[in-house]
């Protein structure tokens, strides 16, 4: 019994040096991991080399995600309900990103999962409806299909209900990706733009303390 | 000025019965503009059930689109569903909305392009033989309401 009350005694203060000593070592670290919905660290994807084309034809690449954080929205340009609202979001979010003192570079990219018929002139008269600073992305259906297999996303082009005329089943998540080309963030629908402001705000602090 | 309680009582009767001949109400009713390449548009509304009788949304027609469906977008496991709908049914004494990211009505192919600001004839038909016709209004895209997840 005496034993047993001992034992317990020095396990609870053995507890208690382990917690000063990881107290000190977060301290050290400078940040706890803040408790944000979504945020993928410390485990974030790190986005291999890809292709794709711009709304204007250019190149678009890993390259053209790096030195600044991007959201990015995967859908298609015949999509009515979701895609204009959480673009009208997006270009909101990018608006008032802009108006924060501490102004990260914030990139909003649209990324057709449609590419058979979203042409990058079709996706270019598409997102230059939202805001001209939106980019929008297109290319065969491979580098579309190679993109989306990165970040996790999901999308089934449905079979024709008349000629031409189908529906496309996508992610209606918003993904963040870091300056450095990490995969960071997964926003689930559905989306209000304060909401993805202060989690963004919370998750590029704490990576700054990160560096 | 002073009104007799009895005379109050007669103007709310008189007010039902306005409601009880429009047992179906239509309100808050617009279409969402989109890019002008766009071929397919969205439309919301809600309907007011005011009669003691479920009643169902069965077509909806325009002279400005070649087609109209029901839709209903649903997200399951983070991913969005257009499925379409033969009919809405609408309980008694009750509303049903139509709102971004979830009940819209389909506008497939519009006659011409359409602008915010214009008004778009829509006729909805419903199972009890009534047929209500509302000017829609195209107006650029709102924000859906606000989601809290406390
Ligand atoms: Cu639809």
């Amino acid at each position: 019994m005496l034993l047993t009350a001992l034992f317990v005694i020095v396990c609870v203060a053995l507890g208690a040096g382990v917690g000063i000593y990881t107290s000190r070592d977060y301290t050290a670290s400078n940040a706890v991991k803040p408790a944000v919905e979504g945020f993928l660290w410390p485990n974030p994807r790190i986005i291999q080399p890809f292709s794709v084309v711009d709304q204007h034809g250019n190149p678009f690449g890993l390259e053209n995600l790096t030195g600044q954080w991007s959201f990015m929205f995967f859908g298609f340009t015949h999509c009515p309900d979701i895609c204009p609202i959480t673009l009208s979001l997006l270009s909101q979010v990018q608006k008032k990103l802009a108006e924060q003192d501490t102004a990260d570079k914030v990139q909003i990219i649209f990324v057709s999962v449609d590419p058979k018929r979203d042409t990058p002139e079709q996706v270019a008269d598409y997102v230059s409806y939202f805001s001209k600073n939106l980019i929008g992305l297109t290319g065969t259906e491979e580098q579309i299909a190679g993109l989306a297999r990165q970040i996790g996303v999901v999308y089934i082009v449905n079979d024709e209900t008349a000629p031409g005329d189908y529906s496309v089943d996508h992610s209606a998540s918003v993904f963040l990706i870091s300056p450095a080309g990490q995969w960071l963030g997964l926003f689930s629908a559905p989306h209000e733009v304060d909401d993805i402001i202060n989690r963004f705000n919370t998750i590029s602090e704490y990576i700054k303390k990160q560096e | 000025m002073r009104y007799s309680s009895g005379f109050l009582f007669f103007i709310l009767i008189a007010v039902q019965s306005v409601f009880a001949q429009n047992s179906i109400e239509i309100t808050d009713v617009w279409i969402n503009e989109a890019p002008p390449t766009v071929k397919i548009l969205a439309g919301y509304f809600t309907i007011n059930n005011h009669s003691d009788d479920p009643v169902d949304l069965v077509t909806a027609h325009s002279p400005s689109f070649q087609k109209i469906e029901f839709h209903l977008t649903e997200t399951q496991d983070g991913v969005a569903r257009m499925q379409k709908l033969e009919t809405i049914s609408i309980p008694a004494q009750s509303d049903f909305s139509f709102s971004p990211g979830e009940y819209h009505l389909m506008l497939f192919n519009p006659v011409k392009t359409t602008k915010a600001g214009e008004m778009i004839s829509l006729q909805l038909t419903f199972s009890n033989g009534t047929n209500i016709d509302v000017e829609a209004e195209v107006k650029r895209s709102e924000l859906p309401p606000h989601h809290h997840h406390h």
